[in-house]
C-alpha cells in the first residue's frame, strides 16, 4: 500500500533560453530552474521539497500542478503521464502561499468553487463544503469575505477549498510562509494531523528546515535545481550526503581531515575529505583517550548563553573553528569556561560524517 | 556677549513670524484653488433660479427655467441622444479596454510593446486630427453619418482612457487567482467568467463611467461625425449660443451637476459601508 507511487518525476528539467552573459548561463546558453529531477513520491506520504529560495522547489511543484511545463522529462500521477494535460484536468489541488482566495466570493463560495465548476449537485456541494469547513474549524465563517479574515483563517479556507475536491495529491507551496511563528507551529501540527487522518499524499514546499523535519515522512533536499538527497528526517539530519545538505539543515561543524589522524575509508583522499559533526556531538574531554573518539585541542574563543543551551566557539590548533553546544542543566551556568581557556575536546567517531566535495 | 542678546531676540521673533506666515500658505492656496474650481458652479446654480432673461442680471427667484428645460423638446432629444451615445460608447470602450488590457498584461505575443504604445496615441494626438481622419474615412467608405459614426468616434476618443484604467486593474490582479481557479478544475472560460471578470468588475465600472462621461461632453469629435438627428447636447448648446443663451442653460447645468453628485455620493456611500462592515468584523 505505502509502496505505491502517487507521483513520479523522471529526468525532469525546466530551463530558460537566455541572452544574458554566457558565463552566467553556462555553456548551453540556458538557465536551469530544475535539472535531472527524479522522484518517486509514495501514496499517502507527507513528502517535502526543502531548499533555499531559488533552488527549484516551487518550480517543481508548479510543474506537478500544471502551471508550468517541463522542458524535458515526464511527470506521472498514479502511473498516468501528465504531458499535455492542462492544470484544470489534473487530479491535484494546490494551497498557495499568498492564499489566492477569490476576494469577491464568500468563504463558503470559495470552498464550493471546485465542486460548482465540475457541476456537482447543489445538495452535495452544500454538504461537502460544509464538511470541509468543519475540518479546518471555519464553519462559523462561511458568510465572510476573505478580506475579513486573518492570515491564519485565510489559509484554513485555502486548505478547505483544495481538500473539498478530494485530490489524489495535495500540493502546498510554503503555505505558512506569511504567518507568524506561533501560528505557524499550530498550523504545522494541524496539517500533519489532517494528513494522517485523510491519508492523502501531501507534497509540501518549504525553506524552513525545522518545519520540514517536524512534518515530513520523507524530505528531498534541493539546491540549484537539483535534488541532492532524499530520505527520512532522521536520514537527512543525521546522515547528510552533501556538504550543502549538512550545512543547510541544522548547525554543522566542518573540519578538514588533512592533518588529523582520522581513519578514512579506502578511496577517499585526505586533502579532499571534510569531517562533519553536530555541535551537540562535541564534548569536553575528561580522563583517558578513547580509540573510538576523535580528540581535539582547542582554545575557548567565546561563550554564548542562549537560555536552554550554552554555546562555545572554540579555536582549533589548525586555525579552524568548532562550535560546541551543551544543554544548560542546573549546574552548567556556574562553571562556564572563560575565553582563553585551553580545553581538550572529543567527538565520538560514529557521530562524524565524512563528506567529499 | 551680552550685547548680542537683543539682536538674537529680534531675529528669533522675525523667524517666528515667517514660520507662522509659511504655515498659512498651504491652506490659503488650497482654499483659493477650491474657490476657483467651485465658484463658477455655485454661480451657475444660483443663476438657474434667476427670473431675468439675461444670464448676468439678477431679478429675483423663479423655477421657470427648470420648466423650460423639461418643456424644450429639442433639448430633451439632445440629452437623450447624448445619453444614448455615451451609454454605447462607454460600454464598447470598457469592453474593448478590458480585453486589450488582459491581452497586454497576461499574454505574450509579438508586437505587444508596439500595440500598448499605439493604444495611447489618441491621448497624445490632437483630437481634431483623429476626428478629421475618421470623417474622411467614413466619407471614403460611403458610410452614412449618424449614431454609428458618432459611437465609433467616441470609442476612438475614450478607449485609451478605458484601457489605461483596465491595465492598472489587470496588473493589480493576482495571477495566482486565475491559477487557483484552473487548479480547482475551472477551464479558461469558467475562470474568466467566475474569477477574472468579477475581480475586475469595479474597474470595469469606473472605465465605463470615465468613458461615458468623456463621451457625454465630447464636442470636437462630435461636430465632425454627427449626422442628421444625432445632435448631442454639447452640439445643441453650442448651436444655441448663436441665438443667445438664457438661464435655461443654467438650469440644465444644475440638473447635470445634481445627477453627477448623486452617482458620486452613491459610490462613496457604498465604499463607506464596505469599510464600516470590515472594521466591525475585524474587531
Amino acid at each position: 500500500m505505502t509502496s505505491e507511487v502517487a507521483v513520479a518525476l523522471k529526468d525532469v528539467e525546466k530551463s530558460f533560453e537566455t541572452r544574458a552573459r554566457k558565463e552566467a548561463a553556462g555553456d548551453e546558453g540556458k538557465i536551469f530552474a530544475v535539472r535531472d529531477v527524479n522522484l518517486d513520491i509514495r501514496r499517502g506520504e507527507f513528502f517535502t521539497l526543502l531548499g533555499p529560495s531559488g533552488c527549484g522547489k516551487t518550480t517543481t511543484l508548479r510543474m506537478i500542478a500544471g502551471f508550468e511545463q517541463p522542458t524535458l522529462g515526464q511527470i506521472f500521477i498514479q502511473g498516468q503521464p501528465l504531458a499535455g494535460v492542462p492544470a484544470h484536468l489534473r487530479p491535484v489541488n494546490t494551497v498557495f502561499q499568498s492564499y489566492a482566495l477569490f476576494p469577491q466570493m464568500s468563504v463558503f463560495d470559495n470552498v464550493a468553487f471546485g465542486l460548482k465548476v465540475k457541476g456537482v449537485a447543489r445538495d452535495e456541494i452544500r454538504r461537502r463544503a460544509g464538511e470541509a469547513l468543519e475540518l479546518v474549524r471555519m464553519s462559523e465563517m462561511g458568510g465572510r469575505r476573505p478580506s475579513e479574515l486573518s492570515g491564519g483563517q485565510q489559509q484554513r479556507v485555502g486548505i478547505a477549498r483544495a481538500l473539498v475536491n478530494r485530490p489524489a495529491v495535495l500540493l502546498l507551496d510554503e503555505p505558512f510562509g506569511a504567518l507568524d511563528l506561533k501560528l505557524r507551529k499550530e498550523m504545522q501540527l494541524e496539517i500533519k494531523n489532517m494528513q494522517r487522518q485523510l491519508g492523502i499524499t501531501f507534497i509540501f514546499v518549504t525553506h524552513d528546515q525545522e518545519e520540514a523535519l517536524t512534518m515530513s515522512d520523507r524530505i528531498a533536499v534541493m539546491n540549484r535545481g537539483r535534488v541532492l538527497q532524499v530520505g527520512s528526517p532522521v536520514d537527512i539530519y543525521e546522515r547528510p550526503s552533501t556538504r550543502f545538505g549538512a550545512d543547510f539543515i541544522g548547525e554543522m561543524n566542518f573540519i578538514e581531515a588533512g592533518r588529523l589522524a582520522f581513519p578514512l575509508p579506502a578511496g577517499v583522499s585526505a586533502d579532499k575529505a571534510v569531517l562533519a559533526f553536530r555541535p551537540e556531538a562535541v564534548k569536553f574531554h575528561e580522563g583517558e583517550e578513547h580509540a573510538d573518539r576523535l580528540g581535539l585541542d582547542a582554545v575557548v574563543a567565546d561563550t554564548i548563553y542562549i537560555g536552554t543551551d550554552l554555546r562555545y566557539i572554540l579555536n582549533l590548533a589548525e586555525g579552524q573553528r568548532v562550535v560546541l553546544r551543551s544543554q544548560n542543566s542546573a549546574g552548567a551556568g556556574r562553571d562556564v569556561l572563560q575565553p582563553g581557556a585551553r580545553v581538550r575536546l572529543s567527538v565520538h567517531k560514529s557521530d562524524i560524517r565524512i563528506l567529499t566535495e | 556677549m551680552r550685547a548680542d542678546a537683543p539682536a538674537l531676540l529680534t531675529e528669533t521673533a522675525s523667524s517666528m513670524w515667517t514660520t507662522r506666515l509659511a504655515r498659512l500658505v498651504p491652506p490659503v492656496f488650497t482654499f483659493a484653488a477650491l474657490a476657483f474650481l467651485f465658484i463658477p458652479i455655485f454661480v451657475l446654480i444660483a443663476y438657474s433660479f434667476n427670473a431675468s432673461r439675461s444670464t448676468v442680471v439678477w431679478q429675483g427667484l423663479t423655477l421657470d427655467w427648470y420648466a423650460a428645460v423639461f418643456d424644450d423638446r429639442r433639448l430633451r432629444q439632445a440629452v437623450m441622444n447624448s445619453a444614448f451615445v455615451a451609454l454605447f460608447a462607454g460600454a464598447f470602450s470598457a469592453a474593448i479596454g478590458t480585453l486589450t488590457a488582459l491581452a497586454i498584461v497576461r499574454r505574450q505575443f509579438p508586437g505587444k510593446e508596439m500595440l500598448s504604445t499605439a493604444l495611447l496615441a489618441p491621448i497624445v494626438l490632437p483630437e481634431i486630427v483623429i476626428a478629421v481622419a475618421l470623417l474622411v474615412f467614413m466619407v471614403a467608405m460611403k458610410a452614412p453619418l449618424g449614431f454609428t459614426s458618432m459611437i465609433i468616434g467616441h470609442v476612438l476618443v475614450t478607449l485609451p482612457f478605458a484601457t489605461l484604467i483596465m491595465r492598472t486593474a489587470a496588473v493589480a490582479l493576482d495571477p495566482r487567482l486565475e491559477e487557483a481557479a484552473a487548479d480547482l478544475g475551472a477551464n479558461e472560460w469558467q475562470t474568466f467568467l467566475r474569477v477574472t471578470l468579477p475581480a475586475l468588475a469595479p474597474a470595469i465600472l469606473s472605465a465605463f463611467l470615465m468613458a461615458a462621461t468623456l463621451s457625454f461632453d465630447n464636442f470636437v469629435m462630435s461636430t465632425f461625425v454627427t449626422g442628421v438627428g444625432s445632435t448631442t447636447l454639447p452640439i445643441y448648446i453650442y448651436a444655441q449660443l448663436k441665438t443667445g443663451l438664457t438661464p435655461q442653460i443654467n438650469a440644465l447645468g444644475t440638473l447635470l451637476v445634481i445627477a453627477n453628485m448623486t452617482v458620486l455620493i452613491a459610490v462613496i456611500g457604498y465604499q463607506f459601508r464596505l469599510r464600516a462592515r470590515r472594521q466591525r468584523l475585524s474587531q
